[in-house]
């Protein structure tokens, strides 16, 4: 004889058990949304990439997501160890991992991180690989600040840089890929044969091209090492130390692109700088996937430039940087504006500046706004030029081909087709 | 029996003893010979304490008008007491007899054949050919004792690309070997330079290596030593390739590049870049002391890079940024 349930009765297990699993649901213990989580390790090797994180409390699952371009991610893995190996990659190709750590409800991420395999990338990521500290600091018999094994940053730098142990050759502005060695985006920087430092200088006479040796050996203008940072154009800062790669560049690692700092001289500021970008490589070239920040970013030393569209009609009375106000020698000067974007301008209605559809060669711009945005890394190299050959006049008064793309005035007409 | 008071040798006898001495020096001296060895010096080898280490003798660093600039690589050719050092900053190859003095430098900035751009390292062939590794142009040049060029192993010659030598050195047959970052392997090369065989790979596993900024044949054990420098540690391989064993990065390297094996002393010296200094392991490859330290005084380094030795003792390093050789002995 069974027993029957009326309708009132069921509905009233019904109600109870979506009362009961919707406290319990709310009751049970979750991720933290302001927890933070990081990559503890990123070891390449021959087609093997391995990352390791932190664990994330109450995560029920990890998310790996990996692209190679920093647009399109695919899940690669979801478990709930707190490292994963993927064997799935080719060497010199550059991959970007992020892991998020869910418990279905929320979740969080790590920053994105790059990977170079067969190399295990030495610039950050330490913390379960703290033998590379040794590669750089000494504890009790340091030469240099902060520890640091010497005095001397870019020589340091350089060891490893000039292509020998890295798959970037600053000094040749090339980039190791599966196809061979190419150039690389930043440009060169030569052999900084000049290069004569005591030990608490470094000092790089300027490049001066006169015609008259093979320009394809070496670059016409570099980013000038060693020259103290308030002294570079367009700026209005107090800071007397001397440019090293590490003024750019965080050795212990960012989340920007290239590790480039995210504390560039940012007193005054609210945020830090994010640079976001992508380096996306094929068999012989490198092409970036610029997204934003470049011209945050170089206004951190140049920040006079850093002007609105518009900028060159009108003398200018303020920076857009944030933190810095404009400098005396800047004061109602027309500058060429940056962070503007390339739209489909009428070429009546806007014949005073000539900008075009497209550019006559494409050169690098941000995605940011939707449509390609103009930044400083459009017109400059940033590291040295060899494209560039004739000097023009500078602030300083001086002469130099200032890290241009293009030779001469190519570059200008390259949009303003006049 | 045997009367040995009275016993008198006959003719023949004293011949037959004499014709015996006479071969078995024939023997000694003719595997001496052989072997390249000096029977003198071996015989007059001289022990050292465990903790002794080489002090400076004197410095090589060009001349007043044509100094060295960024010395990456060195090399002694033994049978014509020279010193063969990588101007790497003047694209240039140096040549100095054995107090250090400059023969003559050949070679230039340049792509051409003879020309160079950044050589990173020498060796010098048991003919005293000077083997070159001209890193940017991506090749080997390898030369006879004059500076004429005799061939050379780029990509298209090299048994497969991408070709990207850093550092070379070769055995007692002339052989080369030849560290490779484009495939993160040591590649072998007969003495005319055609392709014989590979060691290791890319990667951080026993065997594996990443960019390799430091090797040496140790001709008497059949070993190739391996400075597995972006891995912090050193390898040691049969010349067949076979992993033996490794001294790892606990032993405290920071960036270990040159690297030499002294069979005399049965000492490992090991460039440290980074810690600008000379580590020294002992018998069974144990720790025994460093020598060097950051500077440019007299012993001193700032970024050494390579190392060599010659066959009176002398021990050479690479002193780059101090644009100099150093020269150490006992």
């Amino acid at each position: 004889m069974g027993v029957k349930f009326g309708t009132k009765t069921i509905l009233a297990f019904v109600l109870a058990g979506t009362i009961f699993f919707g406290l319990n649901a709310v009751a049970h213990a979750a991720v933290d949304p302001e927890a933070t989580m990081e990559f503890t390790a990123v070891e390449g090797s021959s087609g093997r990439v391995q990352i390791r994180w932190t664990p994330v409390q109450d995560a029920t699952a990890y998310y790996v997501y990996k692209s190679t371009d920093g647009v399109n991610w695919n899940i690669t893995n979801v478990g709930n160890a707190q490292s994963y190996q993927d064997n799935s990659v080719t060497d010199y190709v550059n991959y970007y991992y992020k892991v998020q750590a869910t418990d279905y409800i929320t979740s969080i991420y790590t920053p994105t991180v790059p990977a170079y395999p067969p190399d295990t990338n030495v610039h950050g990521n330490y913390a379960e690989n703290t033998s590379l500290c040794a590669g750089c600091h000494l504890t009790h018999s340091a030469s240099g600040e902060k520890l640091k094994v010497a005095t001397t940053i870019v020589n340091l730098c350089i060891t490893c840089h000039d292509g020998t142990q890295s798959k970037y050759n600053s000094l040749t502005g090339e980039v190791r890929l599966s196809g061979g060695i190419y150039p690389a985006p930043a440009g060169p920087f030569g052999n900084l044969k000049e290069l004569d430092y005591d030990s608490a200088v470094q000092v790089v006479a300027g490049y001066t091209y006169d015609g008259s040796q093979e320009p394809s050996n070496l670059p016409t203008s570099i980013h000038n090492l060693g020259e103290i940072v308030a002294t570079a154009p367009g700026s209005n800062t107090a800071y007397v130390s001397t440019m090293n790669c590490t003024t750019c560049h965080n050795p212990h690692g960012s989340t920007n692109y290239r590790i480039l700092r995210d504390d560039l001289f940012t007193a005054g500021r609210s945020t830090p700088i994010i640079v976001e970008a992508y380096a996306v490589t094929g068999a012989t070239s490198e092409n970036i996937n610029y997204v934003k920040g470049n011209v945050d970013f170089c206004s951190g030393c140049h920040s006079d430039f850093h002007q609105p569209s518009g900028s060159g009609g009108v003398g200018a009375d303020k920076t857009q940087q944030e933190g810095f106000n404009l400098s005396a020698a800047s004061a109602g000067k027309r500058m060429h504006s940056v962070d503007m974007r390339l739209t489909a301008y009428d070429f009546n209605e806007n014949l005073r500046y000539g900008v075009p559809l497209t550019m006559l060669s494409p050169l690098p711009t941000e995605s940011w706004a939707g449509t390609p945005t103009v930044a400083c890394m459009t017109c400059h190299y940033a590291h040295g030029t060899k494209e560039a050959l004739t000097p023009n006049p500078v602030r300083n008064g001086g002469q130099s081909t200032a890290l241009k793309r293009m030779d001469k005035m190519k570059l200008c007409r390259n949009c303003h087709q006049k | 029996m045997l009367d040995i008071k009275n016993y008198k040798l006959q003719k023949s006898q004293v011949t037959i003893i004499v014709l015996i001495l006479i071969i078995t020096a024939l023997i000694v001296f003719g595997y001496f010979y052989l072997m390249k060895v000096s029977p003198i010096s071996t015989m007059n080898f001289t022990s050292l304490e465990d903790q002794e280490m080489p002090t400076q003798k004197f410095v090589i660093n060009g001349t007043d008008k044509e100094p060295l600039n960024k010395v990456l690589g060195v090399a002694a050719d033994n049978d014509n007491k020279r010193v063969i050092v990588a101007d790497s900053g003047n694209s240039r190859i140096g040549i100095f007899d054995a107090n250090g003095k400059l023969i003559k430098y050949f070679g230039k900035p340049g792509k051409g054949d003879g020309d160079f751009n950044y050589p990173t390292s020498v060796a010098v062939s048991p003919d005293s050919d000077i083997y070159v590794v001209d890193f940017n142009n991506r090749r080997i040049q390898v030369f006879d004792q004059d500076g004429k060029l005799r061939f050379k192993i780029s990509e298209e010659n090299s048994g497969g690309g991408p070709f990207i030598p850093v550092v070379v050195t070769c055995d007692e047959e002339g052989n080369l070997y030849v560290s490779d970052i484009g495939k993160q392997q040591v590649r072998i090369f007969d003495s005319q330079g055609k392709p014989k065989g590979t060691i290791g790979q890319g990667g951080n596993q026993d065997g594996q290596i990443s960019y390799a900024n430091g090797l040496y044949v140790d001709n008497r054990n059949g070993w190739l030593y391996v400075a597995d420098s972006n891995n912090g540690r050193v390898q040691v391989f049969t010349l067949a390739g076979k992993f033996l064993k490794k001294l790892d990065r606990n032993l405290g390297f920071a960036l270990p590049r040159g690297i030499i094996y002294d069979n005399n002393h049965e000492r490992l010296y090991v460039v440290d870049t980074l810690l600008h200094q000379v580590k020294v392991f002992g018998a069974g490859l144990k720790p025994i002391g460093v020598f060097g330290g950051q500077g440019n005084g007299a012993g001193q380094f700032s970024f050494p890079n390579a190392m060599a030795e010659d066959d009176r003792g002398n021990l050479y390093v690479a002193d780059r940024e101090n644009n100099r050789v150093v020269v150490y002995g006992y």
